[in-house]
């Protein structure tokens, strides 16, 4: 008895495998299609954090889909293409993850605007904790207008990236309910 | 709760723990030059280009098309601007043949001839900086094509940084406005040397210029050649403030727009790496006069 419980319950925590998988290889891509939107005059050096906005959202609403080790590879994969502090990302992404484990609860019980506000305080964390690694190790400080532009960005297109995200999701949901 | 869930609960949080720990001393790895993360830096980004490339495709097209609508909407200013450009590079041309043929002479005279040993080898790049932290970009060329780390890469306009890791296909290049790059130059008109150093911002700041120096708005800043790494008298950029206390510089390259670049191979092979002692190599030359060519003409050839 206490063997096939155990056996059951090994499954029910395995189950989520595939969508964590999945949630690693879209975040790989976004950040990826992130760092290419510096290709842009417009963005140049300043892109917005869209890996950022797909980890908060699916740490909010898909919270099993979601894990540390998800934060730390999108981060690290950021971290390796296109920037100079190689695991500041991933760390700042891992936090993010972890403290969205906590902050999780109270947000969904609050309207859009609170999750918004909490975003960009999210948003504004994962630059500064950047900032000042970046400014201790190089013992200089970098230009700050391209950091509050990438800031103000990332803050602007959230609700744009989290609508998008809502829809496509339902819209899989709504595919999976017939069968 | 039972043991077998205190104990699962107890390796998760060693392994999260383990994680943040690993995280964070990456950083420190990363900074420390470690030649084995560097390796394994650029081994993935061999790995992953190719699918940055993919990735940004779109992204490139629709900046393509976007330049493409811009050329259009400006096609008159353009030819204006075009116009005055041509006329003042024929005036440059009649001044640059005076100054190759003076040059020749002195050349004869001095016996200095510095023949440049550089091949130059053409690359895309697959990547902008991506990044407020960073200003390095991915280029489709590696150690295949002789590529070394500290290799100059340039444009027709002037410098846009050095190889700084190479793989076997890609190489990283450290472009000029990046917090870590500094520059050796000199100022054209003056010949004064100094240092360009970025900021990870559009702009360098040009430092250690003597205090005798003073540069001018729009003055040409170009590299000095000290250390034999960089070759000399490529562009860097032209001043473009000058406050009380710090001398800001525009890049001669348009960063924002880099799609193919040219990396110069060789040519350091029998160079002297020591430190050079600038003062002795460097005397303020006179001030350039160019509003004439010659006694009693003015730059178009006219008499005045």
């Amino acid at each position: 008895m206490n063997a096939r419980g155990r056996f059951f319950e090994k499954a029910e925590l395995d189950s989520n495998w595939p969508f964590q998988f999945v949630v690693v290889c879209f975040g790989m891509v976004l950040a990826i299609f992130e760092g290419s939107l510096g290709l842009w005059s417009s963005f140049y050096s300043a892109p917005p954090m869209l890996s950022l906005i797909f980890l908060y959202w699916v740490a909010l609403h898909h919270e099993k889909c979601v894990f540390l080790m998800s934060g730390f590879l999108v981060g690290l994969l950021s971290d390796i293409l296109f920037s100079d502090l190689i695991g500041g990302r991933a760390t700042a992404y891992i936090a993010v993850v972890f403290l969205m484990d906590i902050r999780r609860p109270k947000l969904l019980q609050g309207d859009f605007r609170d999750i918004w506000i909490d975003f960009s305080a999210v948003t504004a964390g994962v630059t500064l904790f950047q900032l000042i690694l970046f400014s201790a190790l190089n013992f200089a400080v970098p230009s700050l207008t391209p950091i509050a532009f990438q800031l103000g960005v990332t803050m602007i297109i959230f609700p744009i990236g989290y609508v998008l995200l809502t829809v496509v999701t339902s819209m899989f949901e709504k595919l999976r309910m017939p069968t | 709760m039972r043991a077998s869930d205190k104990a699962r609960i107890r390796h998760r949080r060693i392994a999260h723990t383990l994680l943040v720990v690993f995280s964070f001393s990456l950083m420190f790895l990363g900074k420390a030059d470690v030649s084995a993360l560097r390796s394994a830096r650029m081994g993935v980004a061999d790995f992953v280009a190719p699918l940055v490339d993919l990735v940004s495709a779109p992204v490139r097209g629709i900046e393509t098309m976007v330049q493409g609508i811009r050329t259009v909407a400006s096609l008159r200013a353009e030819n204006v601007r075009l116009q005055a450009e041509n006329s003042m590079l024929k005036r440059w041309r009649r001044r640059a043949e005076i100054l190759e043929s003076e040059n020749r002479q002195l050349r004869s005279v001095a016996g200095a001839v510095a023949p440049d040993r550089r091949r130059a080898v053409t690359a895309r790049a697959v990547t902008a900086p991506g990044g407020a932290f960073a200003h390095t970009v991915l280029v489709a060329n590696g150690s295949d094509q002789g590529i070394q780390p500290g290799n100059p890469v340039v444009t027709a306009d002037g410098l846009v940084g050095l190889v700084v890791d190479v793989g076997l296909a890609y190489s990283r290049v450290l472009m000029i406005s990046d917090i870590n790059a500094q520059i050796p130059v000199i100022l054209s008109s003056s010949s004064w040397p100094g240092v360009t150093v970025g900021n990870n911002g559009p702009f360098l700041t040009l430092q250690f210029v003597p205090e005798e120096a003073a540069p001018k708005v729009g003055e040409l800043v170009l590299t000095s050649g000290h250390g034999g790494v960089l070759p000399a008298g490529v562009p860097v950029g032209r001043v473009d403030l000058v406050g009380d206390e710090f001398v800001r510089v525009r890049p001669a390259v348009d960063l924002r727009n880099l799609s193919y670049v040219s990396i110069l191979v060789g040519g350091t092979e029998g160079v002297a790496m020591g430190d050079l002692d600038l003062e002795e190599y460097y005397t303020p030359l006179p001030e350039a006069d160019e509003s004439r060519l010659f006694e009693g003409m003015n730059a178009s050839g006219e008499r005045q």
